[in-house]
């Protein structure tokens, strides 16, 4: 079988099942944080389901409008709320380290071309990845709350950013190669952001 | 050749006419439902207009493009209602739900007049399907903005991230009905399915905090 579809379904079972241990902790802790990573976890499964079904269905990658792209960078969109939300009440200043590392992922992340001529794609995403690099960089810097989530949250985009450069060296995804240790890795960084919010969270902490 | 601006113009004069006479909440809902006609017609153009951009076939178009349009097309007047007249936030579904019902039904009168009505089976399926499907997207867009425009801080985040995930929940309906067997079939079942599944844990979620 085509590893590619192995990798997805990986993908989308480990996603389903994220999504539905974060609404049982949402239901139990009545967090927002909760809701809004279940969200961020579907959008990614959507958007792999998408691309794993167009493959099996039509037997090729979507061709002229990337919907799956608009639904991974949904996800990293409500990534960037789960922050704000994360944080909110705690002062964010501007700060030279963050700034560097949030600006040097938008540039990389422009130099690859990672949605190639999709400019609005590519514009959404950028800022996205480089606000949360920034939040994530400043939180374990400078922050006085716990930061394992920032962590995960800033291994997600190096990971996303690096796939996407690796795309463009690997043609051949019928097997193993580092693309797919990437995109696996990726998948479990994604997930281990529940423990991580789920310790960070106190019981009494509602949103 | 399908006139829908003709069609359109017969459906919703008899609904505006009405808004003169009825108050309240259904003049609300009646002027949505229109509205929803209304933007129907409107993404069936820029759904056109991409598919012509992008020379691809309809099948092609309505799994790639017409999603992605529909939905954001579907997302405007809502979002005028909610800046212009910052209603309520239990307002918000109600209306996300009126402009859903109003784009599937008019998208189901087009289907009729391209295809005719002679057969129950299908338009029944089509029925249940399509229109399961955008009102749980207006469900879910509605739902979703009222909680996000709690705080402002992510109401762009959460609203273009919204956008995103009802566009692609959508594209993967359109994708299973575009194909045969077993996958058309999970296509025309699901969103009847999941509406079942969100009553259904919705009321188990009431039961629970009330045994709370």
């Amino acid at each position: 079988m085509n590893f590619e579809i192995i990798d997805n379904i990986f993908q989308v079972i480990v996603f389903s099942l994220i999504v539905v241990a974060d609404i049982v902790c949402w239901f139990l802790h009545k967090n927002r944080l909760y809701i809004i990573l279940a969200l961020a976890h579907s959008c990614f499964m959507m958007g792999t389901l998408y691309f794993v079904l167009y493959l099996v269905i039509r037997g090729k990658v979507p061709q002229f409008f990337y919907v799956s792209e608009i639904s991974w960078i949904a996800s990293y969109l409500f990534l960037h709320s789960y922050q704000i939300v994360g944080y909110k009440g705690q002062r964010m200043k501007i700060s030279v380290i963050p700034l560097i590392c949030g600006i040097g992922v938008a540039i990389i992340s422009i130099w690859s071309g990672i949605f190639g001529p999709a400019i609005l794609s590519t514009g959404v995403f950028t800022l996205a990845a480089g606000a949360i690099v920034y939040i994530s960089v400043f939180q374990i810097l400078y922050g006085d709350a716990p930061y394992k989530s920032s962590i995960c949250i800033l291994l997600c985009i190096i990971l996303q950013v690096s796939l996407y450069i690796s795309s463009s060296f690997f043609h051949d995804y019928t097997r193993f190669n580092l693309y797919f240790c990437i995109d696996i890795v990726l998948t479990i960084s994604m997930a281990m952001l529940l423990p991580c919010t789920f310790m960070e969270v106190g019981k009494d902490d509602v949103h | 050749m399908m006139y829908i601006e003709n069609i359109f113009i017969c459906i919703s004069i008899p609904l505006l006419l009405s808004l003169i006479f009825i108050q309240g909440e259904a003049r609300k809902y009646t002027l949505f439902v229109c509205i929803g006609m209304g933007i129907c017609v409107l993404s069936a153009y820029v759904s056109s207009f991409f598919m012509n951009y992008y020379g691809v076939d309809t099948i092609e178009a309505s799994i790639e493009i017409t999603p992605v349009c529909e939905e954001v097309m579907k997302l405007f007047p809502l979002l005028f209602y909610i800046l212009i007249f910052e209603p309520q936030r239990d307002q918000i579904p109600r209306v996300a739900i009126a402009i859903s019902v109003g784009f599937a039904t008019f998208e189901n009168v087009c289907y009729l007049t391209e295809n005719g009505a002679a057969d129950f089976d299908l338009l029944l399926i089509r029925g249940i399907s399509t229109g399961a499907l955008h009102i749980l997207c207006g469900i879910f867009i509605g739902f979703g903005l009222a909680y996000i425009f709690r705080q402002r801080a992510i109401a762009i985040t959460g609203m273009v991230g919204l956008l995103g995930a009802c566009g692609v929940f959508h594209a993967i309906f359109n994708l299973l009905i575009s194909a045969d067997g077993i996958w058309r079939w999970m296509g025309y079942l699901f969103p009847s399915g999941m509406i079942i599944v969100l009553v259904s844990v919705w009321h188990l979620m009431v039961k629970l905090n009330h045994m709370k």
